[in-house]
């Protein structure tokens, strides 16, 4: 586990298992000040789950090689504490069925791959400001890119 | 990998040129570093008729190639990979030697 997490800086969790991506990610996010931890298999990230504070953002690829991240994202919403956490989903799938599989899971946004610094920073700062559970309601919907915003509200459709 | 300042003259005008930012620099070679043995790898997995492993390798470089600026990357990546999902073997073969010289000449522009 690679991690810069040591203060009240706000904490990312990047899951990523390609090396150079998640280096490159975790490089920009710290670059702004942000705390990032990065894992890059799903069972450390269940482990991180049950030990850990949870971050503020979650980063999550959708290729995991232990598990899909897409499955990393139904256990995310199904652990009190972790699921009101927006998920940002890093990937380069942009099949409209992968869409709304995740949109179903509760992903909170897409951020494709090839990944653009300014993209993802910009995707990130919109969470940072504002309580989890008080996303939904303080969302702009003028601002809402049906694009990259699968959905505003962090809950698993239907629960 | 050839590197060049933004105020310097390019070494070799005939060569690709990438612009990348001057952050990035530090992360640069272990990214080219990494290419470069993927392509090797792919090349062996090709050799054993191995289209998963071309695939998930060509997938993951399609993510990263472009997140870096080397747009070209990706575009080949996503070539190789969609050619391995049909087990192309000629697309993929074209295609890694494409990539292992773009990746031997390409000259890297660091821009503030």
């Amino acid at each position: 586990m690679s991690t810069s997490h040591q203060s009240e800086r706000p904490a990312i969790l990047i899951v990523e298992d390609h090396e150079d991506t998640a280096c490159l990610v975790q490089f920009v996010l710290e670059r702004e000040g942000y705390a990032v931890t990065c894992l890059s298999n799903g069972r450390a990230a269940q482990h991180m789950m049950a030990s850990a504070i949870p971050p503020q953002v979650v980063l999550l690829d959708i290729g995991l090689p232990d598990m899909t991240g897409l499955d990393l994202l139904r256990v995310i919403r199904a652990t009190p504490e972790w699921q009101w956490i927006p998920v940002l989903l890093l990937t380069a799938d942009t099949r409209s069925e992968t869409m709304i599989a995740a949109a179903h899971l509760g992903a909170t946004e897409y951020v494709q791959k090839p990944i653009a610094a300014e993209r993802l920073l910009a995707s990130v700062r919109r969470f940072m400001s504002v309580p989890h559970h008080r996303a939904e309601r303080s969302a702009d919907p003028g601002h809402v890119n049906t694009h990259h915003v699968l959905h505003r509200d962090h809950r698993p459709m239907g629960a | 990998m050839n590197q060049t300042s933004p105020d310097q003259p390019i070494a070799h005008p005939d060569l690709p040129i990438v612009h990348v930012e001057q952050d990035f620099e530090p992360l640069l070679p272990k990214f080219m570093t990494n290419r470069k043995k993927e392509v090797v790898t792919m090349r062996e997995a090709l050799a054993r008729q191995d289209f998963d492993t071309v695939r998930t390798i060509a997938h993951g470089m399609k993510g990263a190639g472009g997140s870096y600026g080397f747009d070209l990357v990706t575009a080949m990546a996503a070539t190789i990979e969609q050619a391995a999902k049909t087990a192309t073997t000629t697309t993929i073969a074209t295609e890694l030697e494409l990539l292992g010289t773009y990746l031997d000449r390409v000259q890297v522009v660091f821009d503030e």
